[in-house]
């Protein structure tokens, strides 16, 4: 057999592949021991301080990338959510996602900013409002067109 | 004198190499992360076009009749569980 060599790639495919089934592995153990979430990966039950005082300002919210919610409390399901500060308050944007949708079945939920842990309700904004939190989103997210913001839901984060 | 199992052999090296291409430039142009969708789909070919190497039933009967375990099988598992999580992960990317 002339160019190339089916046993010595055979040979060097099964040294990739012991590889991967060890890369395989390590990513199961720790994708079944997870507890935050991970990039597009749901996590569950987040940890940190949990902070019991009502929350009137949200806007110290603005200093972090990203907030952390944890929806399902029979069950916590934790995802990176985009959100916004708009007057003082917090809201979440989301499309109509799975985590989304468990946050309308249970509004009760709990939110992680930074290394705190904040009990919150979440109510999802309809009529007047909802056109004010629309145009506070698009006013932060520009690239997004009125047809992608349209479709999304938005919920106003309360303390509990 | 053509011989297609040659053309076969050599459409599938291609095949490999182009998914491993894929896979270091991924890594070299955006890292190993979880929005790579490049490494994803590099990961998907290779692994697919690996696994072609390894075609074998989990066990077969040998000269005298008794069923015997097939080793290549193992590997062909491997670079199916590998090609399958990579298409979760290409599917949660794009959800």
């Amino acid at each position: 057999m002339s160019g190339f060599n089916k046993v010595l790639i055979e040979k060097i495919l099964k040294g990739i592949a012991v590889g991967m089934a060890l890369l395989m592995v390590t990513i199961l153990v720790l994708y079944l021991n997870r507890s935050d979430p991970f990039g597009t990966i749901p996590g569950k039950r987040l940890r940190g301080e949990e902070v019991t005082e009502p929350i009137d300002d949200w806007s110290f919210a603005q200093q972090y990338r990203r907030v952390n919610v944890e929806v399902r409390p029979a069950d916590p399901y934790s995802v990176n959510a985009g959100y916004f500060v708009h007057e003082r308050e917090l809201y979440i944007s989301s499309s109509k996602s799975r985590w989304a949708q468990f946050m309308l079945q249970e509004p009760n939920i709990r939110i992680r900013i930074g290394d705190k842990l904040y009990r919150v309700r979440a109510t999802r904004m309809e009529g007047a409002a909802l056109e004010q939190a629309q145009k506070a989103y698009s006013e932060k997210n520009p690239r997004r067109t009125p047809e992608q913001i349209a479709e999304r839901w938005f919920f106003r984060i309360n303390s509990r | 004198m053509h011989n297609p199992g040659y053309s076969i052999r050599a459409v599938k090296l291609v095949i490999l190499l182009v998914g491993a291409l894929v896979v270091l430039l991924a890594v070299i142009l955006d890292n190993v992360n979880e929005r790579n969708d490049w490494l994803a789909a590099g990961l998907i070919l290779f692994s697919l076009t690996a696994s072609t190497y390894f075609l074998a039933w989990p066990v077969s009967r040998d000269d005298q009749r008794n069923w015997r375990f097939n080793t290549k099988s193992v590997w062909l598992f491997i670079y199916l569980m590998v090609a399958a999580v990579c298409a979760m992960w290409l599917w949660l990317l794009k959800t």
